[in-house]
């Protein structure tokens, strides 16, 4: 069994891509309820670090139609994209809002490579609104380029409805593979749907085409949109789906399943659901709900992290620097995942299973020897990677100071005793705690440790 | 887009990285699988390689040249002219090395084929392709992925049954057994730190033994027997050599490796790209003769590389479309529709060209295109029964009712 987590410790690893001592520290004092209505309210959290680095990419600075007449820029912003998540990962202070911009982009899943010029902004809209209502995204996301192009709803018109956008509207968006509708339900929603399309002149690039809509009379889940209606049956549509039963129910668990564990507890799920249906799909009150669950704390050490939070947390906790493109898509094609780059419409799996096999366990162990190669031991510049160990590695007098206060830093919280002798034994050659940290010993040995640390069971498991 | 295009796009290209340092050879190893396993190799032409071009319908006459007054192949015997394979297709000149092997009988040829489906986006074509259902969006999980679920306790636990060459596993092998991405036998190792690696190695070792570790103790037990498998073949011989510069050749030789060695392996892929020809395509002359030459030299370097152990092995190579019949404006061509599905291999069939042939003549074509007659997985679903011993080929192609067209010689389920 995973030795047991610190409450304040489970709640900072979760809520966040990858410990922040400071951060931990003023959590603690601050409590977490106080804390969480902080991080809840991310526009009063001041974020100058982060803010700083995300201005110096250019392509974040750009309007859709600009990365479009950019040559190559859907790839360019895609880049810039990645890096401002591991930006955001590694410096930000709005920590949970940073989670959940990742959660609402992989449930309203739009791939980058089909998502194009549009997937900056995409994911600019649903951060917006990461933290507000469900309604809100549901609509956002429906309405936007990205969406409505890659699920092919632009060609959704009435003499050849279109089924794919409706189908996993129902299916992956709101209600859940077992929510409770029929193919009939498919295919009406389908219908209801007819004419949202994209016009480049349009503010947000959405265009109602009348001219292709379905006006006959739908009927939906057991209800009855009228005949002779045009947008309203598209926006009656997704009101329904916002308020139904099943989408509390579907949205919670995916909550759950993405803060709390693979399997979620039903309970929790349930009473999550309850929360959303009272307050109308708000997102506040449901995380309030999950944060102070007993069942959140129960599952602390049970969360494997998938390659790309593996990835940001390696680099945010090593400081290591990734220069070029290159190295930054060989990084996550190594691992196994890439940003934005899961090519079905389900989005990236969340549990333990997609991400454990072989190959990407090696690929993490790899990684993590690989981002720890500082600079001085491989004068190519460790291979693209640029890593500043000495200054991340804390003032100690002996091996055991230094290993503890290390680790401390990489996984924020200290592994059991087993674990750390076990590395203090690396770091000492066989020798003890007491063996003097000399300023030759941290050069030998500090990447080794990061090394260790990241590669280790509890850096995977959080 | 894969990845050299994107580097290309940015601007990052030029790196050097020898991502195979040189192989000591010269070493006996002990076979792991007493008796081989059946091997199947899917290669993936991606962008939608011109079916027209590789395997030229010289016969249809003025219907095929007066379409392609730049880009038409000759008739066999002009100059320049193709490698005639039946009286009706001729071979592009750069596939000379696929001739050889065509009329030996280990090449067989489907043309006319493809996915029943009408899309001609790449991403869509791919995806009905990879997944092997064509027209449904709704399966998450590819059709090698599913055959290797589905034989998966009459396997064992192999970490190699499923091998994608490269940096992103191809979305055929999508399932819940977790394929092994490659990029190379030498690189699949854990060194790279000097000094103390033995000492470091041996306490990421004892961490994963450790209950910690808890539900990767055994995908950890996996990694460590797994480097020394790759640390055997690394150090075994490296090959009969003699194929293509790039990722396809150097993926194809260590896959041929791979099976040599005896790991387990099942089923690998290997991608090759570069056929979206758009533009100034050099059917004979440029970039599409490239592409043609590095296909034929990277399969007929693999089958000989294979030796006695072909027998076992059988290769299918595919693309998500063919091309337009007609160029379009640039001397290119646009996406189209049917293509040519190619199986090389021990239990293939070959020296003929399978498929009913609909013709170039206007009312034969779907939409200015090729017309597809032979459903692509009539063509997979007799090598998944016949080779790889699964006769449950309804689940690997659900909603399928397979047609085999008896390219696979023997009848392994049987």
């Amino acid at each position: 069994m995973v030795n047991r987590i610190d409450p304040d410790v489970h709640f900072h690893l979760r809520t966040g891509f990858a410990p922040d001592l400071a951060e931990l520290d003023r959590q603690r004092r601050m409590g977490r309820s106080a804390y969480l209505e902080e991080q809840l309210h991310p526009e009063r959290i001041a974020d100058p670090e982060a803010e700083r680095r995300l201005a110096r990419l250019p392509m974040l600075q750009l309007s859709t139609r600009e990365i479009a007449r950019t040559e190559n820029g859907d790839q360019r912003a895609l880049n810039d994209l990645t890096r401002a998540f591991l930006i955001r990962a590694a410096h930000s202070k709005r920590r949970l809002a940073a989670r959940m911009a990742v959660f609402w982009a992989q449930h309203f899943y739009v791939p980058a490579e089909a998502a194009g010029e549009h997937l900056a902004d995409y994911l600019r809209t649903l951060e917006r609104l990461a933290l507000g209502d469900f309604r809100s995204l549901l609509f956002a996301a429906a309405r936007h380029p990205a969406m409505l192009g890659y699920l092919d709803n632009v060609s959704n018109v009435k003499e050849h409805p279109n089924e794919n956008y409706a189908r996993e509207l129902l299916e992956l968006h709101t209600l859940g593979v077992d929510g409770g509708y029929t193919e009939r339900d498919v295919k009406e929603a389908a219908r209801a749907l007819t004419g949202w399309t994209t016009h480049e002149r349009t503010e947000g690039g959405f265009y109602f085409d009348p001219g292709v809509h379905d006006t006959g009379a739908k009927r939906v889940l057991g209800h009855t949109f009228p005949a002779g209606r045009g947008l309203e049956d598209g926006l009656a549509l997704l009101d329904l789906l916002a308020r139904h039963p099943s989408t509390a129910r579907f949205v919670s668990y995916k909550l759950a399943r993405y803060f709390v564990s693979d399997d979620p507890p039903p309970e929790l799920v349930e009473r999550m659901a309850r929360t959303f249906a009272e307050h109308r799909g708000a997102v506040r009150p449901v995380l309030r709900a999950l944060l102070s669950a007993p069942e959140f704390y129960a599952a602390a050490g049970l969360r494997l992290r998938s390659p790309l939070e593996f990835l940001a947390a390696a680099l945010a906790t090593s400081g290591t620097r990734v220069p070029g493109a290159w190295t930054l898509w060989e990084l996550q094609n190594e691992l196994g995942q890439t940003f934005m780059g899961w090519r079905t419409p389900d989005g990236p799996p969340t549990e333990a299973v997609g991400w454990s096999g072989t190959g990407g366990l090696l690929a993490r162990w790899r990684v993590a020897l690989r981002l720890t190669q500082e600079a001085d031991a491989d004068p190519e510049g460790a291979w693209g990677l640029v890593a500043h160990l000495e200054e991340r590695t804390p003032r100690a007098a002996t091996v055991g100071e230094a290993v503890r206060a290390l680790a401390r830093r990489v996984l924020g919280r200290l592994p059991g005793p087993e674990q750390l002798a076990r590395l203090v034994d690396y770091a000492a050659d066989g020798g003890g705690a007491d063996t003097p940290w000399t300023p030759i010993r941290a050069g030998r040995k500090r990447g080794g440790l990061f090394a260790l640390l990241i590669a280790s069971p509890e850096f995977q498991w959080v | 887009m894969n990845r050299r295009d994107l580097l290309k796009r940015i601007g990052v290209f030029g790196i050097g990285r020898a991502l195979l340092p040189g192989l000591a050879a010269n070493l006996v190893f002990a076979a792991e699988e007493r008796e081989g396993r059946d091997v199947l190799v899917v290669v993936f032409l991606r962008g939608g390689a011109d079916a027209l071009s590789l395997v030229a319908p010289y016969a249809e006459g003025r219907h095929y040249y007066d379409a392609r007054p730049r880009l038409a192949v000759p008739e066999p015997g002009r100059p320049g002219g193709g490698l005639d394979l039946d009286g009706r297709f001729a071979l592009h000149p750069a596939l000379a090395p696929l001739h050889e092997l065509y009329r030996e009988g280990a090449l067989a040829l489907v043309h006319a084929a493809g996915s029943p489906h009408d899309t001609r986006s790449h991403f869509d074509a791919m995806q009905y392709m990879e997944f092997g259902v064509p027209g449904n969006k709704t399966v998450r999980t590819g059709w090698l992925g599913r055959h290797l679920a589905l034989t998966a306790r009459a396997a064992g636990g192999s970490p190699f049954r499923a091998v994608g060459m490269g940096d992103v596993v191809a979305d055929a092998l999508r399932g819940p057994v977790t394929p092994l991405a490659l990029r190379s036998i030498a690189a699949f190792h854990l060194r790279g730190r000097t000094g103390d690696e033995a000492r470091l190695l041996g306490a990421l070792r004892t961490a994963y033994v450790a209950p910690a570790a808890a539900g990767l103790q055994p995908v950890a037990r996996s990694v460590w027997s797994s480097l020394q498998t790759m640390e055997r073949v690394a150090r075994g011989p490296s090959g009969r050599g003699g194929y293509p510069e790039g990722a396809f050749g150097e993926g194809l030789a260590q896959v041929a490796r791979l099976i040599k060695a005896r790991v387990g392996l099942e089923v690998a892929t290997v991608d090759l790209d570069g056929w979206d020809t758009h533009e100034e395509q050099g059917t004979l002359d440029g970039g599409f003769a490239a592409a043609a030459a590095e296909l034929a030299g990277g399969l007929a370097a693999f089958y000989a590389d294979l030796g006695p152990e072909a027998r076992r092995v059988t290769l299918v190579a595919m693309s998500e479309f063919g091309r337009r019949v007609e160029q379009n404006a640039s001397n290119g061509t646009d996406h189209g529709h049917g293509g040519v599905l190619w199986l090389l291999g021990g239990g293939v069939r070959g020296g003929r060209v399978y498929g009913r042939w609909p013709g170039l003549a206007p009312a034969a074509l779907d939409r200015g295109d090729l017309a597809v007659t032979t459903d692509f997985r009539d063509v997979l679903a007799e090598v998944v029964r016949k080779r790889l011993g699964n006769p449950e080929t309804d689940q690997v192609f659900p909603g399928h009712t397979p047609h085999p067209l008896g390219l696979i010689k023997e009848d392994r389920s049987a």
